[in-house]
């Protein structure tokens, strides 16, 4: 057994294609990007250094500021509506009969499954000022006054834009809370119903605080998901109308597809990276206080 | 634990039944309107089924407009993604659980340092590595990026079930004079199967839905994937064929809607493991 299990050779055999294509498509391309962000590239002619151009002119763009702030807000949205919003579905949600369960969870994670591109396409067609859905439904409940052109309107636009992705997601942080709360064990709950503890009781004294892990990971999924909103725009408005829905991918996809300033988008990655990292601290620094507010509580 | 008061149960089940229909109708709209003619979609009711039941989108769609040419090169690139991420993840898992090797532990933290990373952030150095590899527009660019960024997930997948499995039966297997390729797949394969069952789920959700990089890397007509010829449907020389747009989306979902139907628990369960890995 050791001899087959300690020798050199099977293990190098056995790691090396994976290895090889993660080092080649995900470590080397995410150190090059560092080194890309330095330089003045289009690609083909050979690459200049710039040292930190890329990033004076980046922070100076207005249109990527912009950018930046929208991806922020779509974060910050994706948080409270996806992350907050599904645990407390997921909590009521667990207080209702089991068939209802099973029908109510199937509905919100079917789109979960479908390609982002039909679901853009889809829902493009239902916010369609002429005959989409979203339009017909207001003139038959009668607030046929608030009938708008909505990705047009640069007042609707971005929650538009939004929508789609909440909706899309959403099924995803359900379903994590859900089978968080489902695998706490059943005799806690009989034990604090004995106690005479209500609903409102257990769901604030059992279910979220054993329910602190699962959150933290709603919670990181649906900030990054929203900082990283990308299809929906291209599909949808293009980055359109103006560049009012312009989020920092889009920034990023346009600088380096469309204008061939790779070494600009390589300076918005490393700038979303470093964004990235400072969203996952706070989220980790919210979890960790709520941890020690508890135990003081628990000595007093 | 229940509510116990019977009204509050009613109203929650009654304002989260709103909230699920506005979740599943816009699905069910896409696919009325699948069978209505374009005209009536853009003129007449909004809701309620067709007048006349239009099949003809659906051959159109598929042949005229060769979506099932793009829905071949889709199942292309999703079968070998599949493929070659399942093999050489099994390899990685095998030989980070079961061997004793100096670096394993530090391999385990980057592997796993790689799920954190949205796959798009780079996608400038792939497009331009693989630009200079002269691999844009081949599906095989698709292929071994998708794979690539889907080993850190699957490698996880199989080697957290790997451990849940006694190694007796390899030890007995060596001892009968089994090599390692016969160790991994006759004894390995077999018993985690529920695990390689999840990574093929997870993989093919990812790889028949890539957006960004078979926009990117799939230049030309010819090994576009489905996302993206959908999103050239309604632009182009034909006109605005509504009708046959909405088929060419139901096309597009019938796989990953009848994976979830008829496989809806392990669905579930690759998704909400895929995420705690996390």
């Amino acid at each position: 057994m050791k001899k087959v299990l300690e020798n050199k050779w099977y293990i190098t055999i056995l790691c090396a294609p994976a290895l090889i294509l993660f080092t080649l498509f995900v470590l080397y391309p995410l150190c090059n990007i560092i080194i890309m962000s330095f330089q003045k590239t289009d690609g083909l002619t050979p690459a200049t250094f710039v040292w930190f151009k890329n990033y004076i002119q980046l922070f100076t763009d207005s249109a990527f500021k912009k950018a930046n702030w929208a991806s922020i807000g779509l974060c910050a949205l994706a948080v409270v509506f996806n992350a907050i919003l599904s645990i407390v579905v997921a909590i009521l949600l667990c207080s209702l009969g089991k068939r209802i369960q099973k029908i109510l969870r199937t509905a919100f994670l079917i789109p979960l499954v479908l390609s982002i591109s039909v679901i853009s396409q889809l829902w493009l067609t239902v916010y369609h000022a002429d005959w989409g859905l979203l339009n017909g439904f207001l003139k038959i409940v009668g607030l046929g006054f608030l009938q708008n052109q909505w990705l047009i309107n640069t007042k609707t636009a971005m929650i538009c834009i939004a929508i789609v992705g909440m909706w899309w997601m959403f099924g995803m942080d359900l379903l994590m809370a859900y089978s968080g709360i489902k695998s706490i064990p059943e005799s806690y709950y009989e034990a604090a119903q004995i106690d005479g503890a209500n609903f409102i009781h257990t769901a604030r004294y059992i279910t979220l605080p054993l329910l602190k892990d699962v959150a933290k990971v709603c919670f990181i999924i649906s900030a990054t998901g929203g900082l990283y909103t990308f299809p929906q725009v291209y599909i949808m408005t293009g980055g359109g109308p103006g560049d009012l829905t312009q989020t920092v991918m889009m920034y990023m996809y346009r600088q380096a597809f469309s204008n061939q300033r790779y070494g600009l988008a390589a300076a918005v990655a490393v700038v979303t990276i470093f964004e990235t990292c400072i969203i996952l601290a706070l989220i980790s620094r919210m979890f960790r206080e709520h941890k020690e507010d508890k135990r003081k509580g628990k000595t007093i | 634990m229940r509510i116990q008061q019977k009204w509050i149960r009613i109203l929650i089940t009654i304002v989260f039944g709103a909230f699920a229909f506005t979740s599943v109708y816009p699905l069910f709209w896409m696919f009325i309107n699948s069978f209505k003619d374009t005209a009536e979609i853009m003129t007449g009711s909004s809701f309620g089924l067709p007048v006349v039941w239009k099949f003809k989108n659906y051959t159109d769609a598929l042949f005229e407009r060769e979506i099932l040419k793009y829905f071949l090169n889709s199942i292309i690139v999703t079968t070998f993604t599949i493929l070659l991420t399942v093999v050489v993840s099994v390899m990685l898992a095998y030989a980070l659980t079961r061997m004793k090797w100096k670096l394993s532990i530090k391999v385990n933290h980057v592997v796993t340092l790689g799920i954190l990373l949205p796959s798009q952030i780079v996608i400038v150095p792939i497009f331009v590595m693989l630009r200079e590899m002269q691999l844009i527009n081949k599906p095989i660019s698709l292929i071994l990026t998708i794979a690539a960024f889907n080993i850190a997930m699957s490698t996880l997948m199989a080697s957290s079930f790997m451990k849940s499995v006694p190694p007796e039966m390899e030890e007995a297997a060596v001892m009968d004079g089994a090599g390692l390729i016969t160790i991994i797949f006759r004894i390995i394969v077999p018993l985690i199967k529920p695990a390689i069952a999840s990574m093929c789920i997870n993989i093919f959700i990812n790889s028949w839905n890539e957006f960004i990089y078979a926009l990117v890397l799939i230049t030309g007509e010819k090994f576009r994937t489905l996302p993206i010829a959908l999103m050239n449907y309604s632009s182009g020389k034909y006109g605005t064929d509504y009708g046959g747009m909405f088929a060419a989306m139901v096309i597009t979902s019938i796989l990953p809607i009848l994976l979830f139907v008829f496989f809806s628990n392990e669905v579930e369960k690759t998704l909400s493991a895929g995420a705690i890995l996390k």
